[in-house]
């Protein structure tokens, strides 16, 4: 994932934390695995290898994570989908020299994005319908990843955590007896800032922005977001935090709010009951969803 | 610090995720506009990002090199294989981690700008 995860116990005895953090980095190295595409033995490699060719088999835990991602893109309505991989490829934002692609070829492999395009068969088959399609689960390892190491966690009786994969977190319990977890929103043009801040309450919080991962070439910017839809990179927002359950949910619905932009996105936060958002515009603009008004707190000056 | 057994703690335990292994670190308390060296689990110093100069840090696998220069920080060499932490270059933003984890060197930014905060998106 190419993440560093950061966890954070509030616990009376050193030795048992200590056991229970190595447990869930345990279990996040395992889905680091799983969901990696690094790997040329991998689940994920091994179906998009046999992208237009064969139905290929994987674990239940992968079929359900596939299951969960299309029904991601459902909701969103494609802003969010997996298999943006075949675009997210040509834009090589992992290598040392950036380039940005020719149009010509982005519009020639945009047909290999549509995640109605994974078939999901019985006995845990998964077959791309064409070749070239390509898997990155990117918007979403971090995420899950996040949420079972918090499993991981309270299984071994820690009741008061926060477990933060680079963007995504989620925390239970609270710091101390009456001391909520204090959690920062990261400021997009003065990242060593923070703009905002809210407590933990047992929920997810995840940040998309264009901050994040970005080269400029000839004085434009390109940022990591793209939009499943024209190839290119999302435009007109510097950061989404959403909060959610689930750090997943959270994970990829802040990278499908980014695509949606301010208006359409805001309003697809308000008409789903189990998200809470911030929308920070180009220009700086703060939208916040109905829910989190007087739970938010902005520290900067406007 | 002492930790006495019953002692209400605190832990932060950082883990730089990639191919290899899983290393894990014990964070200490931050200010100023710094870098944090750990190895091997232990704390080696706070350097600040105001003074350029190179930290040379021994790990399981031999000496990994800690560049600072005009305010950020990166690890310059590894004696690892995959280079993935050179790779991840300079950074110099608080909370921001750089880490080798093959040879167990972790590098993370402090700063007096995100007070109060028990851990930072985005």
């Amino acid at each position: 994932m190419g993440t560093l995860f950061d966890i954070t116990v509030s616990h009376p005895d050193v030795e048992e934390a200590r056991k229970a953090t190595d447990k869930a980095f345990d279990e996040i190295q395992r889905i680091e695995w799983l969901t990696s595409n690094f790997s040329s033995k991998s689940e994920i490699t091994k179906i998009n290898q046999n992208a237009g060719k064969l139905a290929y088999p994987v674990s239940e835990e992968l079929y359900i994570l596939l299951q969960k991602s299309i029904q991601y893109s459902q909701l969103a309505n494609g802003t969010f989908d997996i298999t943006i991989g075949a675009i997210q490829d040509l834009w090589k934002f992992e290598n040392e020299i950036r380039t940005v692609p020719a149009t010509e070829t982005i519009i020639r492999l945009l047909p290999l994005v549509d995640f109605r395009n994974i078939l999901l068969e019985e006995n845990h088959h998964v077959r791309l319908k064409i070749e070239g399609m390509k898997i990155d689960f990117g918007a979403v390892a971090k995420g899950y990843a996040v949420d079972r190491g918090i499993d991981v966690l309270k299984k071994y009786n820690i009741d008061n955590a926060i477990l933060n994969g680079g963007g995504d977190l989620k925390s239970i319990g609270e710091k101390s007896p009456g001391v909520p977890w204090k959690i920062g929103v990261r400021h997009p043009c003065k990242p060593s800032d923070v703009i905002a801040s809210l407590d933990g309450k047992n929920n997810a919080i995840a940040t998309s922005g264009d901050y994040q991962k970005y080269f400029v070439k000839d004085g434009i910017r390109y940022h990591h977001i793209l939009n499943p839809v024209t190839g290119m990179q999302a435009q007109g927002l510097q950061s989404v935090t959403i909060i959610a359950k689930e750090a997943m949910f959270a994970d990829a619905m802040a990278t499908a709010v980014f695509v949606m932009g301010a208006e359409q996105g805001m309003k697809f936060v308000k008409s789903q009951s189990q998200l809470e958002g911030v929308i920070i515009t180009a220009d700086g603009k703060k939208i916040v969803s109905s829910g989190l008004k007087g739970e938010i707190e902005f520290h900067d000056d406007n | 610090m002492t930790i006495t057994k019953g002692d209400k703690i605190l832990i932060a335990i950082v883990l730089a995720v990639n191919l290899l292994s899983i290393p894990f670190i014990f964070a200490v308390q931050k200010e100023g506009v710094d870098v944090i060296v750990e190895a091997d689990n232990k704390l080696i110093g706070k350097y600040s990002l105001k003074k350029n100069q190179l930290i040379s840090t021994l790990g399981p696998l031999g000496i990994t090199d800690i560049e600072i220069k005009d305010g950020q920080v990166r690890i310059a060499q590894s004696p690892c294989l995959h280079k993935v932490c050179i790779k991840m270059g300079w950074i110099k933003h608080s909370g921001k981690i750089a880490a080798c984890v093959p040879n167990k060197v972790v590098i993370r930014v402090s700063g007096e700008n995100l007070n109060g905060m028990d851990a930072v998106v985005g």
